[in-house]
């Protein structure tokens, strides 16, 4: 059963004399995200909520192992990743809504080229192509240049690359945004499939609707610290999510409660 | 290596079938040929022109006659020179005075002195060694004019042409095992020295040109479109990505400096203004000395615009930083033509030492005297790139230039 654990991590970021001046601050760093501990279970999906710069992409871009935290600990089955980076990356997918691909090539050469990367032989990647182009109705388009693609199957064809390696880690950072919502709904019924295939899958985004048709536990991140984490029933309880979410955030900014 | 061969395909597969890039690759090669033709055409007809040379005019040829009995049973070199003017310039005539190997100081003086257009050494005993069947000795001929005059320089260039349609078992301007120089012109606004100072700033410029096409778009371009952090997000080493693409580019590179490269040296009979082969202008020596000196330098362009686009976070940006940088070559490639760089301590200076090693593969006749600073040169294009390369390295693993700037 695999898990994976977060200890304490912070990060934060220079700020260049540019930045500086335009903020008019003489701050020459920013902390962007603060003691975040946090663990993720198998079947199973976890969602970060926090407005734009909260820091739930910096904590999920660490979580990937993307970028390192300036202290704290991650551990993916009671072993600190960075003792075997390489392994971990194996195991982890990790995903933007951004569009992500170079135009020239088609999404059958993309993918094969990713599967190679990540050490899959020439029949896993067939497997694996096979299915998740049949799954997000790529197969048709497989041989043609993503420049050609229109914008919602670019947006498949980049979800079905970042899956590439089928991996038991899926960290997605904002799932739904600039997404149709045709897209939009294949994400999120997809997400509910993986979790069905004992997947740990975190999530972050800004919108309550997702987190509370998708999510079992949430987190809510403001200004880099976490301020509230549980069971969605449990957080709410007799509130929307919404409501929970404001009080915090206000309470943050030193306003009444609305 | 499984990895860096991926990205290395991956990178030839995105350079290779795009019309695009391909234009960008391989259009400087064309253009070098093109340009430099057309420019032979219209350069050399102000330095040495056919159609400046007076109608009418006498060539005069001083030649040694230890092959020759008299006027009469001219050497087959004459006899050819003496029917391609009688073909194709029709008013001119030629002139032969013929005099002994001793006196050949004294008559390279008096090409000096525009007495004559040319001198002839023919090596001792030359009759009987040329014709001889089944020897391997090669027999040396000698040529000597003033690039100065432009009627000499025209004789000069028709004569080597012209030998390879006389002989076949000699040697040109050899002697003791080196290349001795055929100009004997004190000044120094000759016709090569032109083209000295024209063939690095063109061919440099366009080499560079190659390289802001295609290095900025390798990782800037990575950068811009996003698909940097899902290639870092693969189990690979960061230095497996770094080292696949500058071996794809390089590759990529070498192409296209091949091409260019090409365009160069088949675009010298133009440029020199002559129909002669392009051995003749320029040794075997001189061929492999500067394919060396380019495709070294096409290297260290590649590893420093590489390092350019992984520390830009954008192709613009990139761009911004690298145009600069080819002010700067192109304003290098000019200094030698101000200041004598032959010095070997100009050779420890990167960038500058290419052109002045160009500039001396053009224009001077003793290869071996330069062999030091080429390999100075080629040493100091080959450390700075594995420098280059290190660097880039090293930058794929900060991630505030990777993610955050």
């Amino acid at each position: 059963m695999n898990e994976l654990r977060v200890e304490n991590i912070t990060k934060s970021f220079k700020i260049s004399k540019k930045q500086q001046k335009n903020s008019k601050s003489n701050v020459d760093r920013i902390v962007a995200l603060q003691d975040f501990s946090a663990s993720f279970k198998e079947g199973e999906i976890y969602g970060l909520l926090g407005p734009n710069g909260a820091g739930k992409t910096t904590a999920l871009r660490i979580i990937a192992s993307l970028i390192k935290a300036d202290s704290g600990e991650i551990y993916f089955n009671d072993k600190n990743i960075y003792d075997e980076i390489y392994f971990y990356r194996k195991k982890v997918g990790f995903l933007t809504s951004e569009l992500k691909l170079d135009d020239f090539f088609t999404p059958d050469y993309t993918f094969t080229y990713m599967s190679r990367l990540y050490g899959l032989s020439e029949e896993e990647t067939k497997a694996n192509k096979e299915k998740l182009f049949n799954r997000f109705g790529i197969s048709a388009f497989k041989d043609v240049k993503i420049h050609d693609l229109s914008t919602g199957m670019k947006q498949k064809v980049s979800l079905a690359i970042s899956l590439c390696n089928n991996p038991d880690v899926i960290i997605f950072d904002e799932p739904t945004n600039g997404l149709d919502i045709v897209a939009s709904k294949d994400v999120e019924d997809y997400l509910l499939d993986l979790k069905k295939e004992n997947k740990i899958i975190i999530i972050s985004t800004h919108i309550f609707s997702i987190i509370e048709k998708l999510c079992d536990r949430v987190a809510i991140i403001l200004k880099g610290k976490k301020v509230l984490e549980g069971e969605l029933k449990e957080v709410t309880k007799d509130k929307s999510l919404d409501n929970v979410f404001f009080d915090l955030y206000y309470k943050e900014q030193g306003h009444e409660e609305y | 290596m499984k990895n860096i061969k991926t990205i290395f395909l991956k990178e030839l597969k995105r350079y290779f079938t795009e019309p695009r890039m391909l234009a960008a690759l391989y259009l400087p090669g064309i253009i070098i040929f093109l340009v430099y033709s057309l420019m032979g055409k219209f350069v050399t007809s102000a330095f040495s022109p056919t159609s400046q040379i007076p109608q009418d005019y006498t060539y005069r040829i001083v030649a040694t006659n230890n092959n020759v009995t008299s006027d009469s049973t001219a050497p087959l070199l004459f006899e050819n020179l003496n029917q391609y003017i009688a073909l194709s310039e029709k008013t001119n005539k030629t002139d032969y005075h013929y005099i002994s190997l001793d006196e050949v100081d004294e008559y390279k003086d008096a090409i000096k002195d525009h007495q004559y257009d040319v001198l002839v050494v023919f090596e001792d005993k030359f009759d009987e060694s040329i014709y001889q069947e089944g020897s391997e000795k090669k027999v040396n001929i000698s040529l000597f004019y003033d690039g100065s005059s432009q009627n000499a320089t025209y004789l000069y260039t028709l004569l080597s042409s012209l030998l390879t349609e006389s002989y076949t078992n000699y040697t040109v301007n050899l002697e003791n095992g080196a290349f001795i120089d055929a100009n004997l012109s004190t000044e120094n606004y000759t016709f090569k020295n032109v083209m000295s100072f024209v063939i690095p700033l063109v061919t440099i410029s366009l080499l560079f040109s190659t390289v802001i096409s295609i290095c900025p778009e390798a990782i800037a371009g990575e950068k811009e479109r996003g698909t940097l952090a899902s290639l870092l997000m693969t189990p690979i080493k960061r230095s497996e990505l770094a080292l696949g693409k500058i071996s794809a580019l390089t590759l990529i590179s070498l192409t296209s400096g091949t091409v260019s490269f090409l365009g160069l040296i088949f675009s010298l009979p133009s440029l020199y203004g002559t129909d002669a082969s392009i051995g003749i202008i320029f040794s075997a020596g001189s061929f492999i000395m500067l394919l060396l000196l380019m495709i070294t330098s096409l290297i260290l362009f590649v590893t420093l615009g590489l390092l350019i686009s992984t520390f830009a976070k954008s192709i613009k940006e990139a761009g911004s930083y690298l145009t600069p940088l080819m002010t700067i070559l192109m304003i290098s490639a000019v200094i030698p033509f101000a200041i004598d760089m032959s010095n070997i301590g100009f050779a420890f200076i990167p960038l500058l030492n290419i052109v002045s090693s160009m500039n001396l593969i053009i224009t001077e006749s003793n290869l071996a005297s330069i062999v030091p600073y080429l390999a100075v040169t080629v040493s100091i294009n080959i450390i700075f790139s594995g420098l280059l390369v290190f660097l880039s390295a090293k930058m794929f693993n900060n991630e505030n230039i990777m993610f955050q700037r």
